[in-house]
């Protein structure tokens, strides 16, 4: 693994700034919009991007390294379109460890494995602010009950502490597919559950990105469903700025065989892919039942997905 | 006595230069003889228009004989668009402009503004004299005055009990010598030459520290066609640190950012607050009038509003590096950084700090600002004249280039149209 990211490095190609990459077709702007701003680009050496920006697989092959930040539909899509292409490109791909089970058996030599890691800590009752984000989808939140587990957290918080909310509505990122959705609201009623005497505020994105500070502040990131996006950009905005994010890790991996700096406050770790049952041959066999070419849009193929918990 | 409208957000900005730039303008003015003051709150983000449509009947309601804006945004033909029409057959106010650095990223705004303003008296006010140079290439006939933005000397002074707390925190003796940054760690400040510049020249002194307080941006330097993405700077000045040795990086200190009640400890702690910036706005240079006010030696780039930290009285205390305006972009001596940096560490000016203090209060503090102001308020003002050529050149080429690319020929380097409007930010251009 550090041949391929010695290359890398040397290589100074960046995914994101590429000609090709983020073509402002119907179906990518329709995903990035959805997942605004969770979606901006960032930057590290080893190419942090997304698979639906790249309209041929073929144009990774320049890349060495490309720090994959898709969700299991966008990542199980690209592999289910491209897994006998695969084996033709040089790059090697760092992925969320939980999409590990979509990657096909043979071609595990292609992909390892990385995560953030929070270098600065504070318990959540020294938080003198207390910021909740999430992109308000079904298709891109966790069931209602895995957020309530995560709201549950923020039971230590001081109660002095001001709670301020990013949760702007979106329509689904994959697929047309048009429902009357009230998450939204159920999140908010949630909330004021646990906090039933706080003042909530409600923060625009650009209310985010004004601050040139965020110490003492505890983000609590209800998106942790894999299934639609495995890297916030948010988060590494908000973690360089000062703010404790829940869905980092606060520990190093052990396995960790590189880490790369992000800011003062966190860092990025590459270890090798873990073992799991590769989930492949059910999707070759939902591939060979189904007609449709948009994997990532189609229902059936996000249920076979929801089933494996991502 | 005359009315005063003192136009600003109630709401802090989020550019923490300016909440302390707005703040003590504002005490200026409420320190000028024979007026009456009155705030009226122009909130940073826009409003309804029934928001707007209100301020605008107060203010003309208050009838005020002089509006002072003293706010870097929202940009005040946001008000204008509404407050001229209901002037309409009365008669109107002087106004007080007091411009920002960012003046030449709203060319379209002021172009607008200023078809309202032609029946106004009007003053543009800035913060030093090479903005000065910059802003009069741009209005045809109406002078701007310079007016620094203050700094009050109950927030910044030398104390050196604080002294010393400050090196006990930062576990140094009195034979260290330490360097200061404050602000943003950005592309435009030039903090990776400023971090390589002095592991080159204090390699083998381990007397020498550099703390650097501050966050990373991603702000670039659109003007060359640099757009960073969040964290690309971080990493360039992150890798040339990290390529140091472990010695000379111990002796670097990436320190944070601190709230503004804790810089003058920091700054007293400090021997030399360095800056190396080239930045676009760089109209004045607030943290470096705050070292000052401290008492501290500075070591800045010759750049925009920075060449205005001389004290003639104190030359020794105050070291300028060159910069120039090269093919693709400002390029700043890292021989002279270097030079700057050693004269300090031989010369550390300790017992100039109190001098250096009365110097800048002289200069910068609030008590001058009142007075200019008060010149400004007592005058018969012109009316405002119109723009010059090189301003219309300027706000069409920013209407042909939204993306921010106005500066650049279609092999990117620098445009003759940067080089007429930036000329004014070097020494010798």
């Amino acid at each position: 693994m550090l041949e391929i990211l010695k290359a890398q490095y040397q290589s100074a190609n960046t995914l994101s700034k590429s000609n090709f990459y983020n073509p402002q077709t119907p179906d990518v702007t329709q995903v990035f919009s959805e997942l605004y701003p969770q979606s901006l680009e960032y930057f590290h050496e080893l190419n942090p991007g997304f698979l639906f920006k790249v309209p041929k697989a073929e144009y990774l092959s320049q890349f060495s390294a490309m720090t994959v930040r898709d969700g299991a539909l966008g990542f199980g899509a690209f592999i289910l379109k491209n897994f006998q292409l695969l084996p033709n490109l040089s790059t090697h791909f760092f992925i969320d460890p939980k999409l590990a089970p979509l990657v096909p058996k043979n071609l595990r030599h292609m992909f390892s494995s990385w995560q953030v890691v929070q270098k600065t800590k504070m318990k959540i009752s020294e938080a003198k602010r207390i910021i909740i984000t999430g992109l308000m989808n079904e298709q891109i939140l966790p069931s209602l009950e895995e957020i309530k587990r995560s709201l549950a957290t923020l039971s230590e918080a001081n109660p002095s502490a001001v709670v301020e909310v990013f949760l702007p509505i979106r329509n689904n990122p994959f697929g047309a597919l048009w429902k009357e959705s009230f998450i939204g609201y159920q999140v908010v009623e949630m909330i004021k559950d646990v906090f039933p005497n706080h003042k909530l505020t409600y923060l625009g994105h650009s209310d985010l990105f004004e601050h040139p500070s965020l110490l003492n502040a505890y983000c609590l990131d209800l998106m942790t469903s894999r299934l639609v996006i495995s890297d916030n950009y948010l988060n590494h905005y908000m973690v360089s700025r000062g703010a404790i994010i829940s869905s980092f890790a606060s520990v190093d991996n052990e396995e960790k065989v590189f880490e790369i700096d992000l800011s003062f406050n966190h860092k990025a770790q590459f270890f090798p892919l873990p073992d799991c049952e590769s989930l492949f041959p059910d999707m070759i066999f939902y591939k060979k039942q189904t007609p449709i070419r948009d994997y990532a849009s189609d229902p059936a193929f996000r249920q076979l997905l929801s089933k494996n918990n991502f | 006595m005359q009315k005063i409208a003192c136009i600003f957000s109630f709401q802090e900005s989020n550019w923490v230069s300016c909440q302390k730039i707005v703040f003590n303008l504002h005490k200026s003015y409420q320190a000028c003889q024979d007026v009456e003051l009155s705030h009226f709150n122009f909130p940073h983000k826009p409003g309804t228009q029934a928001g707007l449509n209100n301020l605008a009947q107060e203010i003309v309601t208050y009838a005020p004989d002089v509006l002072a804006i003293i706010d870097h945004k929202p940009h005040p033909i946001v008000l204008f668009q509404t407050l001229n029409s209901l002037y309409e057959g009365k008669k109107k106010p002087k106004i007080i402009f007091h411009l920002f650095g960012d003046f030449t990223i709203f060319y379209a705004q002021w172009e607008k503004l200023g078809l309202m303003l032609e029946t106004y008296q009007v003053e543009f006010v800035v913060a030093s004299e090479r903005q000065k140079i910059l802003i009069d290439k741009m209005f045809l006939n109406n002078s701007c005055t310079i007016c620094p933005f203050p700094v009050d000397p109950k927030d910044f002074y030398p104390d050196q009990e604080l002294r010393n707390r400050q090196r006990n925190d930062w576990k140094l003796t009195d034979n260290d010598v330490a360097f200061l940054f404050t602000g943003r760690l950005s592309r435009q400040k030039r903090i990776k030459t400023l971090i390589t510049s002095f592991a080159s020249e204090f390699k083998n002194d381990s007397r020498a520290h550099l703390f650097l307080y501050g966050i990373q941006d991603n702000i670039g330097d659109l003007f060359l066609g640099i757009a960073d993405l969040e964290g690309e700077y971080f990493r360039v000045f992150y890798n040339a640190f990290k390529a140091l040795p472990l010695d000379i990086q111990a002796r670097i200190h990436f320190m944070g950012h601190v709230p503004n009640s804790q810089l003058l400890k920091v700054y007293q702690g400090a021997d030399v607050f360095m800056n190396l910036s080239v930045h676009n706005d760089e109209d004045y240079g607030m943290s470096v009038a705050e070292a000052q006010f401290v008492g501290l030696s500075v070591g800045l780039t010759d750049w925009g509003g920075l060449a205005s930290f001389h004290h003639p009285a104190l030359a020794q205390s105050t070291s300028f590096i060159p910069v120039r305006i090269g093919k693709r972009s400002k390029q700043v001596s890292t021989t002279a950084a270097k030079k700057t940096m050693r004269y300090f560490y031989l010369n550390p000016q300790t017992n100039n700090r109190d001098a250096m203090a009365s110097a800048a209060n002289q200069k910068f503090g609030l008590s001058r600002a009142t007075k200019i102001i008060e010149e400004l308020l007592r005058r018969n003002s012109p009316t405002f004249k119109g723009f010059t050529p090189l301003f219309k050149r300027a706000a069409l080429a920013s209407q042909m280039n939204p993306s921010g690319q106005m500066y650049l020929n279609s092999d990117f380097t620098l445009n003759q149209l940067y080089r007429d409007i930036y000329s004014s930010y070097v020494r010798n251009p």
